[in-house]
C-alpha cells in the first residue's frame, strides 16, 4: 500500500449569486430569497438561497409561482458587479497559493498544487487553509475537492454541494466515479440524461463499463470521449489567469472609408469567424460583446450587447455585433475601422450538450466542421457568404 | 451558536492508567476519571455486547456531566441476521432510555464494514434500519468507498441523519477523504495514520498513532468547517493505544481554545479548560 498524490484543488461556492448576496447582507442568511431578472419577458427564478431550494423553489420557475408558493419569498434583482468584485477576490486570494490557477466566473477556481508540499504542506492541508481564507475574509462558503484532474475534482465538488471537503485519491478516480450520478458528469446534459435514462444507466460506473462497440452503438462517435470522462480520464490543463479579465479583441481599417452598410456587415462576418475561432479553441464562450465605431472625422461611438445566457458560434457572435453596430451607427459620416472585443468570458457550458444524439445538435456539428477546416488550411478558407463583400 | 465536544472512543483501557488515569484507578473508577477531562465520550463496548438500560443508567450516575454517543451492536451492522435484527434493534433501543431521558445521549453511531457494499440490497436495509432506529440521532460511517456519493449524501439529508467524517491513513482501500454536514449533528471520528499497520495487523496497532501538533493544526479547520453546517460537532480520538487518543484530544482542545473556537465550546467543556 502507498500514498498518492493529487494536486488539483476545486472551490465551487454554490448557488454563487445567492452567496454573495448574502455576504454583502448577512441579515438574508435566514430568510428565503430568490434572484430573478426584472423586466424579462419570461420572468423567472435564476438563483435560489438554500432556504428558498428548501422550500421548494427551483431555478427556472415563474416568479409568480414561486411567490405563490412561498408569500414570504424576497426576489432580489441579479447583482453582477459584486458577483465580479467577488469573482476577483477569490482569484486574488487564491493566487498567493499557485501560480497556476484557472478562475471561471460564478464563484468556481482551480489550483493546480503541484509542488507546493514545501511551502504549503499536504494539498489536502492546502485546500483546507484556501477555503478558511474565502470564508473569513469573503463571508463565502463552498465545496473543495482535491484530485489528481479537473474533471473529477469537479465531480467531487458536485457531488458535496452545497458544502464540505472530499480527497480523491490518484488512481482511485474510477472507484469514486462509479457510484456517482451520471448527472454530475459533464457531458450529460437533457437529452442525453433521457437518453441513458430509458437504458437503466443512473451511475457514472454504468458508462465506464461500455465497450468501445457499445458506445458506438448507443451514444455516437463522442460517446467516447463521455466514456472516457466516466472512467475519471482528463489531461485538459488548467487555462491559466482570470476569466473576467480576459477578452478577445479584433480591429478592422477599411482601405477606403466607407458609408455602405454592407460593407461593414461583411468586415463584422470575417472578424467575427476569426475571433470565434479563437474563442472556441480555448473552449470557452462569451457573454458580451462590444464594439467602437471610428469615424473619418475623428469622432468614436460605441455600443456592447449582452445576453444572459452565452454565445459560441460565429453567426450568434456576429449578430450580436452587428446589432450592436448599429445601435451605436446613426451618422451619416464615412466610417474609417472598427474594433470589437468579446469579453464576459466563462467555460463553453454548451459543451454539455456535446453528447446529444448528432441529429440534435446540427448546429454545434456545422460549427465543428467549419473549426476543423478553417485550423487545417487556414481561416479565409470557409467563410459565411456575408463576409466576402470585405474581402473584396 | 455551534458546539464543539471532543472526547475518546471508548474509555475503559486498563493501559491508559498512567498515562490518562492517575496511578491506582480501578477500572470502575475510569469512567469518573474520564468525566473529569472530556465532555463526551463514545461508547464502544456496546458494538461486541448488547448494552443493558441498568448498565447505561448507572455510567450516566457515576459521570452525570458527561454526554454520551454509543456504537451500535454488531448485529446491525456487520453480522446481520435478516430473521433476527428488528428484535436485535429494538433491545439496543430499549437500553438508550436510560440516556435519553436524561438527555445525555448525543449519537448513535453505526459503523459499517468495507463489506457493507452499495448495492441494493444493502441499500434497503439501511433505509429500514434507519426507520427503526428513527428518531434517535443517528450517524452512519462507511468504510466502503462506494458509499462516498451524492445519492447516499442527499438521502442522509433528507433523513437528517450525520454522515460521519473520517481520518484515516490515506491508503488505497480505505474511503477518501469527506466532510459533508447531512444534519444538525457533524461526527469525526480520528482512527490515526498508522499506515504501516492498518492492514493485517491486530487492532492495537491499527489504532497507534500520534497525531502531530501541525496535523491538529489542520484537524482543527476541518472541525470549524463542520460547524458551518451543524449546531454539534462531536470529535472521537480512536487513537487508543497508550493513551495517545486523550492526549490527542486534549491538545486539541487546547488548540481549539487558543484559535477562538472556545467560545463554542458547552460551558461544561469550557470549564474542564479552566480547571
Amino acid at each position: 500500500m502507498h500514498e498518492r498524490k493529487a494536486s488539483i484543488v476545486h472551490i465551487n461556492i454554490t448557488d454563487f449569486a445567492a452567496a454573495v448576496a448574502i455576504a454583502k447582507q448577512p441579515r438574508l442568511a435566514d430568510r428565503p430569497f430568490a434572484i430573478a431578472l426584472e423586466g424579462s419577458a419570461r420572468n423567472v427564478i435564476i438563483t435560489t438561497s438554500r432556504k428558498a431550494w428548501q422550500e421548494g423553489i427551483r431555478v427556472g420557475m415563474p416568479v409568480t409561482t414561486a411567490q405563490r408558493m412561498l408569500p414570504d419569498l424576497q426576489v432580489l434583482p441579479p447583482d453582477t458587479q459584486s458577483a465580479a468584485q467577488a469573482d476577483s477576490a477569490i482569484a486574488m486570494l487564491v493566487a498567493s497559493y499557485s501560480p497556476d490557477i484557472q478562475c471561471d466566473k460564478g464563484g468556481h477556481v482551480y489550483l493546480d498544487m503541484k509542488g507546493t508540499d514545501r511551502l504549503f504542506g499536504p494539498v489536502l492541508d492546502s485546500a483546507l487553509r484556501i477555503r478558511k481564507d474565502i470564508r473569513e475574509h469573503l463571508g463565502l462558503e463552498g465545496a473543495v475537492a482535491v484530485a489528481s484532474n479537473k474533471l473529477v475534482a469537479k465531480i467531487g465538488t458536485r457531488a458535496i454541494r452545497p458544502c464540505g471537503l472530499a480527497h480523491i485519491r490518484e488512481g482511485e478516480e474510477a472507484s469514486f466515479l462509479a457510484s456517482q450520478d451520471v448527472s454530475l458528469l459533464s457531458g450529460v446534459g437533457p437529452a442525453i440524461a433521457r437518453l441513458l435514462r430509458v437504458a437503466g444507466i443512473t451511475q457514472i460506473g454504468q458508462i465506464a463499463a461500455l465497450d468501445d462497440n457499445q458506445v458506438l452503438a448507443f451514444l455516437g462517435r463522442r460517446g467516447l470521449a463521455l466514456r472516457d470522462a466516466a472512467r475519471g480520464l482528463d489531461t485538459s490543463p488548467l487555462q491559466k489567469g482570470v476569466m473576467d479579465k480576459q477578452f478577445i479583441h479584433r480591429k478592422v481599417n477599411f482601405a477606403e472609408p466607407i458609408l455602405n452598410l454592407a460593407e461593414l456587415k461583411a468586415g463584422i462576418f470575417a472578424a467575427a469567424e476569426d475571433a470565434g475561432l479563437q474563442m472556441r479553441r480555448e473552449g470557452m464562450s462569451c457573454q458580451a460583446v462590444q464594439i467602437s465605431l471610428f469615424w473619418s472625422d475623428g469622432r468614436t461611438s460605441e455600443a456592447t450587447k449582452r445576453t444572459k445566457g452565452q454565445w459560441i458560434y460565429d453567426a450568434e457572435i456576429a449578430d450580436a455585433l452587428f446589432q450592436a453596430a448599429l445601435q451605436a451607427m446613426g451618422r451619416r459620416v464615412r466610417l474609417l475601422s472598427f474594433a470589437f472585443k468579446l469579453f464576459d468570458l466563462g467555460p463553453s457550458l454548451r459543451q454539455t450538450d456535446l453528447f446529444i444524439p448528432e441529429i440534435l445538435q446540427k448546429q454545434d456539428s456545422l460549427q465543428q466542421a467549419i473549426d476543423e477546416v478553417r485550423q487545417r488550411f487556414g481561416p479565409g478558407i470557409l467563410t459565411h457568404a456575408t463576409a466576402l463583400c470585405h474581402g473584396n | 451558536m455551534s458546539t464543539i465536544l471532543i472526547g475518546t472512543s471508548g474509555y475503559s483501557y486498563t493501559e491508559w492508567v498512567g498515562p490518562v488515569y492517575p496511578k491506582g484507578t480501578k477500572s470502575e473508577e475510569f469512567l469518573f476519571s474520564y468525566a473529569q477531562m472530556f465532555p463526551t465520550v463514545e461508547l464502544n463496548f456496546s458494538y461486541y455486547r448488547m448494552p443493558e438500560a441498568a448498565q447505561l443508567a448507572l455510567m450516566h450516575q457515576s459521570a452525570p456531566s458527561l454526554r454520551f454517543s454509543i456504537k451500535a451492536h454488531q448485529s446491525l451492522t456487520h453480522v446481520i441476521d435478516a430473521g433476527h435484527w428488528r428484535e436485535q434493534a429494538t433491545i439496543f433501543r430499549r437500553a438508550l432510555e436510560p440516556l435519553l431521558a436524561n438527555e445525555v445521549l448525543d449519537a448513535v453511531l453505526l459503523q459499517f464494514p468495507s463489506s457493507f457494499h452499495y448495492e441494493v440490497d444493502q441499500r434497503k436495509y439501511l433505509d429500514t434500519l434507519l426507520r427503526v432506529l428513527s428518531p434517535l440521532p443517528l450517524a452512519v460511517e462507511f468504510r466502503n468507498s462506494r458509499w462516498y456519493n451524492n445519492r447516499t449524501l442527499d438521502s442522509l439529508r433528507a433523513r437528517q441523519v450525520s454522515f460521519v467524517s473520517l481520518d484515516l491513513p490515506q491508503i488505497q482501500g480505505n474511503p477518501p477523504v469527506m466532510d459533508v454536514p447531512t444534519s444538525s449533528l457533524a461526527y469525526l471520528r480520528l482512527h490515526g495514520r498508522n499506515k504501516e499497520t492498518w492492514w493485517g495487523s491486530d487492532a492495537a496497532s491499527r489504532y497507534d498513532y500520534l497525531y502531530s501538533d501541525s496535523e491538529l493544526k489542520v484537524l482543527l479547520e476541518r472541525v470549524l468547517s463542520l460547524m458551518v453546517g451543524a449546531e454539534k460537532v462531536l470529535v472521537y480520538f480512536n487513537n487508543h493505544r497508550r493513551g495517545q487518543a486523550a492526549s490527542n484530544a486534549k491538545r486539541l482542545r487546547q488548540l481549539l481554545d487558543a484559535s477562538g473556537g472556545g467560545s463554542c465550546m458547552s460551558e461544561k467543556q469550557a470549564l474542564s479548560i479552566s480547571t
